[in-house]
């Protein structure tokens, strides 16, 4: 299987990186990591299961703070400080989950965003744990390394967990509650359940990739935290690589991310315009994102390719 | 009616805002019976049957399925005991192939049991040569045979049809009417709505007339048809 080469591929480069490469590319690639793990994320409930959220970045930052103030007071080792971050998330989450997908379409994307909001205006206020909009120091860190690779860990985990989930009825019953949420509950798909485990799922890493990145930076504040320009800018990556697929959030935060670098490098006053009517021109000629069109054009293995495997094991009666 | 009701309807009421769509329906389909339900176009058969397959809330009344109370259940629990149904205008999953609509809806099977009874069931009406053709490119007739396929993956005892016939040809009108003569030799429960009184009269044993959210008449189809309520809600 090509596929599996190109995975190993990526991996050997990936692990070899900091070894050989200069600190600039280092640090490129881990702000590429952490966006690869925020639209892996965000493609789980806003992608798979239609719930487009405008507030993912608040999981993001209640684990930043959670894992820097673990690591400040408690004097818990960074890697567990992460773990502690996403455990937070996740249990933020779930009721999260049960109260805000009651809502449908924008009100829902509106809500989240709202609710990111708050958190800032919480980080903000809550200044004598916050230290508000000072923000939080932590020690630096002398060997970078060990953070790169845990978030490539993270990284690689969500490409492999997403490629089971496309390949699971789990993953079915998601894209069933995004056509017709209605339509699968009245078929007895448990709708409710499902979508807010799909929630609570895309809210864990990152949670841990918050703390990953607040011990990376050794500082946190409102802003990085909850920053609105990295919500948007992982919305971008997804819709640009494919909403619902397994690679379209690896294509697109690629893709984005070397776009960036190279405008921000040649045209550092217009960039950010460019980089925008570069998205716009995109959803404008490719609605749903470079990965559907390559498999409608054939040059991609369309999805979801283990049940068509099963279903050409058995022979139907009639074909 | 001396077979024992498999499902059994009593007084219900379904009210949205100030229309009442179902007005104190009361009525039973027998097991293994084939029943039709007539009736006006806004006379609430879709709500009733919406109100069994626990898509709506009733507001008044109680039906039981299997001697089990089954209003108030979730959609999924009942379907889980055995009650499946297809809709008026179809409601496949556009962006899924034919296949994956089936499987999505299975219960308790494994993944690779869900695949073998889909194809199975999907070759019982006929259409398993599209089983990964996306829903959203096939034909009305071809969705409407794929929606009663998906409805029998939860292998239930009673299928709400909710119009199968309606704008579809006759001659895949006879596919269906086919189909759903095997189905009820295999002993499921067929409760259909539908207009078209030549297929009624053909497949049904018991036909329902329905008006104004009320159950006016119930008989063997050529007494149903000449009725005179019947007639009088009609025309
Ligand atoms: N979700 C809803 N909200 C408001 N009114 C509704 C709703 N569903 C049905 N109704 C109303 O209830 C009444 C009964 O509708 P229903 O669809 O049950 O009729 P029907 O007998 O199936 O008609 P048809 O033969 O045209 O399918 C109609 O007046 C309809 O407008
Ligand atoms: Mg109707």
């Amino acid at each position: 299987m090509s596929g599996r080469i190109v995975a190993l591929v990526l991996l050997a480069v990936t692990a070899a990186l900091p070894l050989a490469s200069a600190a600039y590319v280092v640090s490129f690639t881990v702000q590429l990591l952490l966006f690869v793990i925020l639209a892996y994320s965000w493609n789980i409930i806003s992608g798979y299961t239609g719930y487009t959220s405008f507030g993912h970045t608040s999981f993001f930052g209640l684990g930043a703070y959670a894992s820097t103030l673990l690591i400040l007071h408690a004097q818990i080792a960074w890697p567990l400080a992460a773990l502690g971050g996403g455990a937070l998330a996740v249990a933020v989450a779930w009721p999260l989950g049960l109260v805000m997908l009651r809502l449908r379409g924008s009100f829902f994307a509106i809500g989240m965003f709202g609710l990111a909001r708050a958190f800032e205006a919480l980080a903000f206020g809550w200044a004598s744990v916050t230290q508000g909009g000072t923000g939080l120091y932590l020690p630096p860190a002398y060997d970078l390394r060990p953070i790169y690779y845990l978030l490539a860990a993270l990284a690689f985990g969500l490409v492999f967990l997403t490629y089971r989930l496309d390949n699971s009825r789990f993953g079915l019953q998601l894209l069933a509650i995004r056509e017709d949420e209605d339509g699968a509950e009245a078929l007895g798909v448990k709708t409710t359940r499902l979508k807010v485990r799909a929630f609570v799922l895309s809210a864990a890493a990152p949670g841990i990739c918050g703390g990953l990145y607040a011990t990376y930076l050794s500082f946190i504040d409102p802003p990085t935290a909850f920053s609105p320009a990295t919500e948007l800018t992982t919305i971008a990556m997804v819709l640009f690589g494919g909403m619902g697929t397994v690679l379209g959030p690896l294509v697109g935060a690629v893709v984005l991310s070397v776009l960036y670098e190279v405008l921000w490098a040649r045209f550092p006053q217009i960039y950010l315009g460019m980089v925008g009517l570069a998205i716009a021109g995109v959803v404008l000629l490719m609605p749903r994102g470079v990965l559907p069109l390559a498999m409608r054009r054939g040059w991609l293995p369309h999805g979801r390719g283990a049940l068509r495997r099963l279903a050409s094991r058995a022979v139907p009666a009639e074909a | 009616m001396g077979a024992t009701p498999l499902l059994v309807v009593e007084g219900v009421v379904k009210r949205f805002g100030g229309v009442v769509a179902v007005n104190g329906a009361t009525c039973s389909v027998a097991e293994r019976s084939v029943t039709g339900l007539i009736g006006p176009n806004g006379s609430g058969k879709s709500t009733l049957f919406n109100c069994i397959a626990g898509v709506e809330r009733p507001d008044a009344g109680q039906i039981t399925f299997l001697g089990r109370r089954i209003n108030g259940r979730s959609p999924s629990q009942i379907c889980e005991i055995g009650l499946a149904r297809t809709f008026q205008i179809t409601r496949l999953f556009r962006e899924m192939t034919v296949l994956e609509n089936l499987v999505a809806v299975a219960h308790g099977l494994s993944d690779a049991a869900a695949v073998r009874r889909a194809q199975e069931l999907l070759a019982m009406v006929e259409v398993g040569h599209l089983q990964h053709a996306l829903a959203g490119t096939l034909s009305y007739g071809q969705r409407k045979l794929v929606e009663i396929a998906r409805a029998l993956m939860f292998a239930p005892k009673l299928l709400l049809l909710d119009e199968p016939f309606a704008g579809i040809n006759p001659r895949l009108q006879n596919r269906i009417l086919r189909y759903l003569e095997r189905l009820r030799d295999r002993g499921v429960t067929l409760f259909l709505i539908d207009h078209e009184m030549r297929i009624l009269l053909n497949i049904c044993e018991t036909v329902l007339a329905m008006d104004a959210g009320e159950i006016i008449a119930e008989g063997a189809p050529d007494v149903i048809r000449k009725d005179p309520r019947v007639l009088a809600a009609y025309f």
